[in-house]
């Protein structure tokens, strides 16, 4: 283990260093004018590179750390033996000086107890994230039944590719287990996988500063916003929870926060940088539509920011001028530029629409498994879900936003049963300040109207559930925002006002974190038997907090060197099975409860597997009594187990 | 500023405030049981003798 690990850590470093420089490059290309897009800019485009990077190397079958490092070493090599000067060596150390000098600039203004807060804010999350990743496997319900089984497969195989499976849900886009697949690959272990959604946070909290600042709003509200949304419970559960949402979140925050930007502009935007801007916005909106749908639903929202922005400011007809004259500024720049522009645009179609023409091509539905209805109609046919667009969806989610508004109904937990996950800060500072500046700040109306247009869009065709704010963790991003606002407000008033909204702030946000240490849900005892273990053995299938006590049995009674056949519904946990070290082969083992008992054993020889498990709420009781029954009439299968169906050895 | 625009901000500011502190109070209950359950738990654990467990029947 100690030498893979340590191979592992170097090949991860050299493909690390050929991502970086993807992201460079393209952050070169695409760039602005101003540090806190640019670092909005750069934190995207890493991860943009990195999935794709993994996504062109699982399609080649070449997943592997040996090939991924060698690629990395060979995009560095080539870009500083024959790279353009603007993207060498010399120029990625001259910007990493100037990011320090400008970082620390930044920190001076900055007064002293914000810096208390952000330095104790940075730490604790940080604390928290780490120690999570190290102590506990994944456990959130569709990172299990969909998400992960991707990664696993993909990581197990070295090509991502599609494979049979009851979970029709495995067909989604995935550019977020792509990138997943990156933290996995290299050390074949998921030990790190629940740190694939820490750019997306980043990105996230970063975009919220740039959005704040982009309006004008001083160093200290923006940073206090940004720190606020950075607290949100449904924001830090999903991060480390296996989940795509915090992705689209992100993005759905950087192309507004690119967006207000653009429409605030005065002076208006160089050609080129109007054009790297606008090309960075299609790339963000490209690699959401490659990480879940539900972003175009979105999308209108932050259109109407843009359009109803530059027309409040009046710089609706130099905007759109400015497109127009960007367009000569393309056909003149040099070949190079223009050819690195259509690559990067060429990557970011090929991230956003994989996955869609892939469906496309194999179920001639490109939303496949996802059916799609507007009103009565049937617009697409199913795989085996319907997203349903209709005002009958939208009354009935926000019937469900208004019983869980105030998140009166339990505890902030993974998924948001019954709860917005908004938390302390969003209820107690920002439903004021967003009245606040509903009355008082006209500037912020096109940002405000953005979020919610956003929403209503978004409860067109959300699945009305118990659960259906996970799909809306960007949305208390509005809150921080009209935060900033109100704070810059209140420093005209007398100290004393500050300080008491300051108290509240840092009350708000330590009860905000402290809610979710344990994901609200995690006991001490179920710490406790994690910790008891090495951090290699620490597996999703003994982590009983969701997953049924029969997944332990297949770990446990499973040899490593044999196929496991499963069955599970289409809604069951497949991703445990794999072990945390992905060395378990899986074979799904289709079958029907009116079946014989021979005809399973049957099932299972052709798969090559003896072994066939299932689990109660993951397989279908029928199924499960039928199993039960055939281990009875001890004839061909015997229950080694529970939950574990082996065939006899004479049988 | 004139005073009445001052003074207009004061009690402006003063509005929030209240309003601030009580949505605080509504968000309270029962939210503050559920976000320091656990702080209250891990001190339970590191602290055994000084704090006692949760009572019941």
């Amino acid at each position: 283990m100690t030498w893979s690990l340590v191979s592992g850590v170097v090949y991860a470093s050299i493909s690390g260093l050929g991502v970086l420089q993807i992201a460079y490059s393209l952050h070169r290309l695409l760039r602005s004018d101003r540090s806190s897009l640019n670092a909005v800019s750069f934190v995207f485009l890493l991860m943009f590179s990195a999935t794709g990077v993994s996504l062109l190397m699982g399609l080649a079958g070449l997943l592997r750390p040996l090939p991924m490092a060698l690629l990395g070493g060979g995009i560095v090599l080539l870009t500083w033996r024959i790279g353009p000067d603007e993207i060498g060596p010399r120029r990625v150390a001259r910007s990493l000086a100037g990011f320090v000098a400008e970082a620390r600039t930044w920190w001076r203004g900055i007064p002293p107890w914000l810096k208390w807060l952000t330095v104790i804010g940075v730490t604790v999350s940080s604390l928290r994230f780490a120690f999570l990743i190290w102590a506990l496997p994944p456990f959130v319900w569709d990172a299990l039944t969909y998400h992960l089984t991707n990664v696993a497969e993909w990581t197990q195989q070295g090509r991502i590719g599609l494979f049979e499976a009851p979970v029709a849900r495995i067909y989604s886009p995935a550019n977020f287990e792509v990138l997943s697949t990156w933290l996995t690959v290299f050390i074949h272990h998921d030990m790190m996988i629940e740190a694939a959604g820490i750019p997306s946070y980043i990105l996230a909290v970063l975009a919220v500063y740039a959005t704040t600042r982009g309006l004008g709003l001083s160093r200290s509200g923006s940073l206090l916003g940004a720190l606020a949304y950075g607290s949100t419970p449904a924001l830090l559960l999903a991060t480390t929870g296996t989940k795509n949402d915090p992705q689209v979140a992100a993005v759905y925050l950087g192309v507004m926060a690119l967006g207000v930007d653009l429409y605030r502009r005065r002076d208006g935007l160089g050609g080129k940088t109007l054009l790297g801007q606008s090309v960075l916005i299609v790339l963000m909106a490209l690699y959401a539509v490659g990480t879940k749908i539900y972003i175009v639903h979105m999308l209108p929202g932050l259109a109407l920011v843009v359009l109803s922005g530059a027309w409040a400011e009046g710089t609706l007809r130099s905007f759109l001028g400015a497109f127009r004259d960007s367009l000569p500024s393309f056909r003149q720049a040099s070949t190079g530029y223009r050819l690195a522009l259509s690559l990067a645009l060429a990557a970011g179609i090929f991230l956003g629409g994989y996955w869609n023409v892939r469906n496309w091509v194999l179920t001639g539905n490109p939303f496949y498994p996802y059916g799609v209805t507007i009103g009565n109609e049937q617009i697409i046919e199913s795989g085996d879900r319907i997203a349903h667009l209709g005002l009958d969806t939208l009354v009935e989610n926000l019937r469900l936003l208004a019983d869980k508004f105030g998140d009166r109904l339990g505890p902030i937990q993974p998924d948001l049963p019954n709860t917005t996950g908004w938390g302390w800060f969003a209820y107690v500072l920002g439903v004021p300040s967003f009245l606040w500046g509903l009355v008082r700040r006209r500037r912020l109306w096109p940002v405000m109207a953005g979020f919610l247009a956003s929403l209503v869009v978004l409860f067109l065709s959300d699945r009305p559930s118990p659960w259906n704010m996970r799909y809306a963790i960007w949305f208390p991003a509005v809150f921080s925002v009209t935060f900033g606002a109100f704070w810059d407000w209140l420093a005209g008033e007398q100290p004393l006002h500050r300080i008491l909204v300051a108290a509240v702030v840092g009350g708000t946000l330590g009860l905000n974190v402290a809610m979710v240490l344990n994901y609200n849900r995690i006991s001490t005892d179920d710490f406790e038997t994690m910790l008891s273990r090495p951090v290699w053995e620490r597996e999703a299938g003994d982590f009983h907090v969701s997953v049924p006590l029969e997944y332990s049995n297949a770990l446990a009674y499973v040899p490593r060197t044999a196929v496991l056949g499963y069955n599970v519904t289409s809604n069951g946990f497949i991703y445990p099975l794999f072990r945390a070290d992905f060395s378990q082969d899986l074979v799904y083992i289709p079958f029907s409860a009116d079946e014989s008992c021979e005809r399973v054993a049957e099932a299972m020889r052709e798969r090559n597997t003896r072994y066939l498990f299932v689990a109660p709420e993951h397989t279908s009781d029928e199924k499960i009594s039928f199993l039960r029954r055939c281990a009875d009439s001890g004839e061909v299968l015997r229950e080694r187990a529970r939950g574990l169906y082996v065939i006899n050895e004479s049988g | 500023m004139s005073s009445t625009n001052r003074g207009r901000a004061h009690a402006e500011a003063w509005v929030m405030l209240v309003f601030i502190l009580g949505m605080t109070a509504w968000y309270a209950n029962p939210q503050i049981l559920y976000s320091l359950h656990f702080v209250y738990e891990v001190a339970r654990l590191l602290l055994p003798g000084v704090i006692p467990p949760t009572g019941g029947s």
